[in-house]
């Protein structure tokens, strides 16, 4: 076995050590699923980052970037990290504060209403199930790529390296593993981008030879990218690339892998501050990773396949310490996905679906349920049927669509109602999901306006009025909105305020260095190439 | 339109950052208006 892959193997059975020592922390069902609320910020900000970044970034972005996709794809990544702050005040601390245990959860206490508990709950399960096997997929290639073995035995490695600590430790587990994970891709990042780009000739050589020099792709750098790859005309890549933003900002604001994790924050100030410092750290990784990925074209314009490109580039352009901290890195980010899907798969499968309400029982049968659902998805990817892997395309769209309107309905808009809850959380997961399933069926490309996502959110947001119009709010329901405005007098602590507020200032820094950032590194030297 | 992307991706961040303040300062000044005027 190489070098490379004894480094993996090493850090597979540190996160698996590390899980099984907190898993013998937990005590009861609100250890196992919100880590006792207790969290501090720099677990959440970690695991924010590291359940958002996985393989689908370090393989499938890092891949189209290669391919000259790489401007259309920095787009909706810098778009969709604003979701942060948004997630964070507009959704995340109101979801705090009804103490639910998971998110399907919140929507029954707001709406008073158990049958949107299980309709939300089954989404998450179905979300979250694709996910896994997507990330399943990724993980095992990338390790046949570097361990020795054979795809399906390497599959059940990165299954087993996740699972067991997850099913131990719960929440708790998963937590302290994304943060040290987020901290190892974070920390190759920072490595590898001086690497790729000094075996580029330097940063400024490497965005010359990728404007006018021979790298087999044409467009490499311009805003709408490269025009074989997906609409033939830049403003159409645009367009996309905007709609795109949108999307994966609902996604960063309410998806369940992302705004559960405000659950198990210490209090609202660790809620708005992780979202920020989040939003900072996938900016500063995306950016990096996605010009490391296209720079690595100067170098070999050749990477068979494209999605193995970093792999590439850890094996053959970075000395091997780096190679070391890439691929370990690269790991992480797959595993700490992972974990987290299948966390939120076992608690909503027994706290949402199930009901299971008995504490002891509870967290007895989570541990039952979790480990039943990962056998089932490493069976899935083991078997591999070609129906389970055009599904793979379609779950980020959907959760925006079938979540957004609902989601801050049911903190901003006090028309809404149960009913308008429901209908408008079924018809945007259908609309999204038919249209979907039609045009990866069909290979039908429709116009960005009829995306899967726009059907999708039009659906929700015509079932969310519809719904809310056509029925009376309840006195209940009327409460349970008044409660989630009602700040927790431990909240008051006026240095804790300011603290909060002033993180508002690295928000606007890093919107200042991002148009530096772009315009030194980015658009200056690129316009200069072209101009000659 | 490189430059535009430049400034557009910037402000992006900027717009959000601005928004995030301004809604803080008013859901806390509320409290610090309290708390100064009962020092007083």
């Amino acid at each position: 076995m190489n070098i490379y892959a004894t480094c993996i193997i090493i850090s597979l059975i540190l996160y698996f050590v590390i899980g099984n020592v907190v898993g013998r922390k937990v005590k009861d069902a609100n250890d196992y699923y919100v880590a006792g609320r207790n969290a501090p910020t720099i677990l959440i900000t970690g695991s924010l980052v590291a359940s958002f970044l996985g393989t689908g970034m370090f393989l499938g972005d890092c891949g189209e970037s290669y391919m000259g996709f790489v401007i259309p794809l920095l787009t909706v990544s810098i778009m969709a990290t604003a979701g942060y702050p948004l997630g964070s005040a507009l959704f995340g601390r109101f979801v705090r504060r009804s103490e639910a245990l998971t998110i399907p959860e919140y929507f029954s206490k707001r709406f008073c209403d158990k049958k949107i508990q299980k309709l939300a709950g089954v989404i998450v399960v179905v979300i979250c199930f694709i996910y896994m096997l997507s990330v399943m997929d990724g993980l095992s290639t990338l390790m046949a790529q570097i361990i020795p073995f054979d795809r399906k035995v390497c599959l059940v490695i990165a299954w087993a390296s996740f699972t067991f600590f997850t099913v131990l430790a719960g929440s708790g587990g998963v937590l302290l593993t994304d943060t040290i994970m987020f901290g190892v891709f974070t920390a190759a990042i920072i490595v590898c981008v001086p690497c790729i780009s000094q075996a580029a000739g330097g940063w400024f050589n490497g965005i010359n030879a990728l404007a006018v020099g021979d790298v087999g792709v044409s467009n490499m750098l311009t805003f709408g990218g490269n025009l074989d790859w997906m609409y033939d005309t830049p403003m159409k890549n645009f367009a996309w690339s905007v709609t795109y933003g949108i999307v994966w900002m609902l996604v960063v604001s309410i998806s369940p892998w992302q705004s559960s994790r405000y659950l198990m924050a210490k209090n609202e100030h660790v809620v708005i501050r992780s979202g920020m410092f989040a939003c900072v750290g996938v900016l500063v990784v995306n950016t990096l990773v996605l010009f490391a990925a296209a720079m690595v074209r100067v170098a070999n314009p050749g990477v068979e396949p494209y999605s193995a490109v970093m792999v590439w580039a850890a094996m053959n352009l970075m000395p091997i310490a780096a190679g070391i901290l890439l691929l370990t890195g690269i790991v992480a980010a797959g595993i700490s996905s992972a974990s987290t899907f299948l966390s939120l798969v076992g608690f909503s499968v027994v706290n949402d679906i199930m009901e299971v309400k008995d504490a002891k029982r509870s967290l007895k049968i989570s541990r039952i349920a979790m480990l039943t659902v990962s056998f089932l998805i490493l069976l899935v990817s083991l078997v591999k049927p070609p129906m389970v892997w055009w599904m793979t395309q379609i779950s980020s769209s959907i959760v925006a669509a079938s979540w957004g309107a609902v989601a801050f309905g049911s903190v901003w808009w006090k028309r809404i109602t149960k009913q308008g809850a429901f209908w408008g959380m079924l018809l945007g997961f259908l609309g999204a999901f038919c249209v979907r399933t039609y045009t990866l069926s069909t290979g039908t490309t429709l116009p960005v306006a009829l995306d899967p996502f726009w059907v999708g959110i039009y659906l929700s947001v015509i079932g969310v009025v519809v719904g809310s119009l056509r029925s009376q709010v309840t006195p209940e329901e009327k409460l349970q909105r008044d409660k989630l405005f009602v700040v927790p007098e431990e909240e008051k602590d006026r240095v804790e305020m300011k603290k909060t507020r002033n993180t508002g200032y690295a928000m606007v820094a890093t919107g200042i260095g991002l148009f530096l950032f772009m315009v030194i590194f980015y658009a200056y030297p690129y316009t200069q190439a072209v101009q000659g | 339109m490189e430059y535009f992307l430049s400034a557009f991706l910037g402000g992006w961040m900027l717009i959000f950052g601005v928004i995030f303040m301004f809604a803080m300062n008013r859901e806390y000044s509320h409290y610090f208006d309290d708390r100064e005027e009962g020092k007083k």
